[in-house]
């Protein structure tokens, strides 16, 4: 008996490569690119959030780079989460560079305490107001490395890939930013 | 392009000490070297165990790591709770909204 031939079943969207997706969008299904924002939303905002410090900034990063990499997708070479990362890690860095340049103060505005609980404990609450002022003296390279280890929880294989330097040097930034956050908090946290 | 990071400047690059608006506090040049904040480099079992290799217990309940593994393990709870943190709701869309008409292939 001649078995009727079945069309492929349509790939979830979940399913799809990142490569797959940008074709779609690049085709004209614009709605597509939901699935790029949805899957990399949340480890970008907490790069962003580590970098800044400041939720609403790490908010309006994330916003751009995302616009940026949708006017640019038909640029995109190699890995798409790399490349969406490294705008998203420059646009952090250059808030950084240009707010130092203005010295406007964001800590007004953006107390660190945004993204706080109401029913988290007061040592919890300080612990974290203390760590982003510790991260705030770093600079931003080993603030960068430090956030990436031990915020994002990266290897640093991928670190590497990422920000397109050697194990070996991350491995240092990230030591140099243990040694300086220690040598910063331990005192009351000791 | 934005795909150029080395333009942003690099962590082996010497970095000048500058103050940080945000908190007014100097930003350290070469940290662990703040001479008002001296502290005892944690030996390197304790850094291979906050890379997450595996490290033989006996190495992080010696006497010169124990205070080190002390501080590091009140930081990983803060740590981990920012590595749950999602995006706050509704970005995604906020972001799809401001995207324009698509920008077709030029081939």
């Amino acid at each position: 008996m001649k078995t009727q031939q079945q069309p492929p079943p349509q790939s979830p969207d979940s399913a799809l490569t990142d490569e797959q997706v940008i074709e779609r969008v690049l085709a004209g299904h614009r709605e597509s690119f939901h699935i790029l924002v949805t899957k990399y939303s949340d480890p970008l905002f907490r790069h962003a959030l580590g970098m800044t410090g400041s939720p609403d900034v790490a908010e309006d990063i994330l916003q751009v780079s995302f616009i940026k990499a949708y006017q640019h997708l038909g640029e995109v070479r190699g890995r798409f989460d790399a490349w969406l990362f490294r705008i998203l890690a420059n646009g952090c860095k250059d808030w950084l560079k240009n707010i130092r340049r203005t010295h406007v103060s964001y800590e007004e505005d953006d107390q660190p305490s945004h993204y706080a609980t109401p029913d988290e404990d007061l040592d919890r609450s300080q612990l974290r107001d203390d760590l982003d002022s510790a991260l705030r003296k770093l600079p931003p390279s080993l603030r960068e490395a430090f956030v990436m280890k031990h915020v994002e929880g990266r290897s640093y294989e991928e670190m590497a890939e990422l920000l397109r330097t050697t194990v070996g040097a991350l491995k240092m930034r990230v030591h140099r930013a243990r040694e300086a956050l220690q040598a910063l908090l331990e005192e009351k946290y000791a | 392009m934005h795909d150029t990071p080395n333009t942003h400047g690099d962590a082996d690059e010497p970095v000048e000490p500058q103050h940080t608006a945000a908190s007014g506090a100097p930003e350290l040049s070469e940290p662990g070297e703040d001479a008002t904040l001296p502290v005892a480099p944690a030996p390197e079992p304790v850094h291979r165990w906050l890379d997450g290799e595996p490290v033989d217990p006996a190495d992080l309940n010696a006497p010169d790591a124990e205070r080190h593994v002390k501080f590091w393990a009140k930081m990983k709870d803060e740590t981990d709770r920012r590595r749950r943190l999602a995006t706050p709701r509704g970005l995604d869309a906020i972001i799809m909204n401001k995207l324009e008409p698509p920008i077709a292939k030029d081939d």
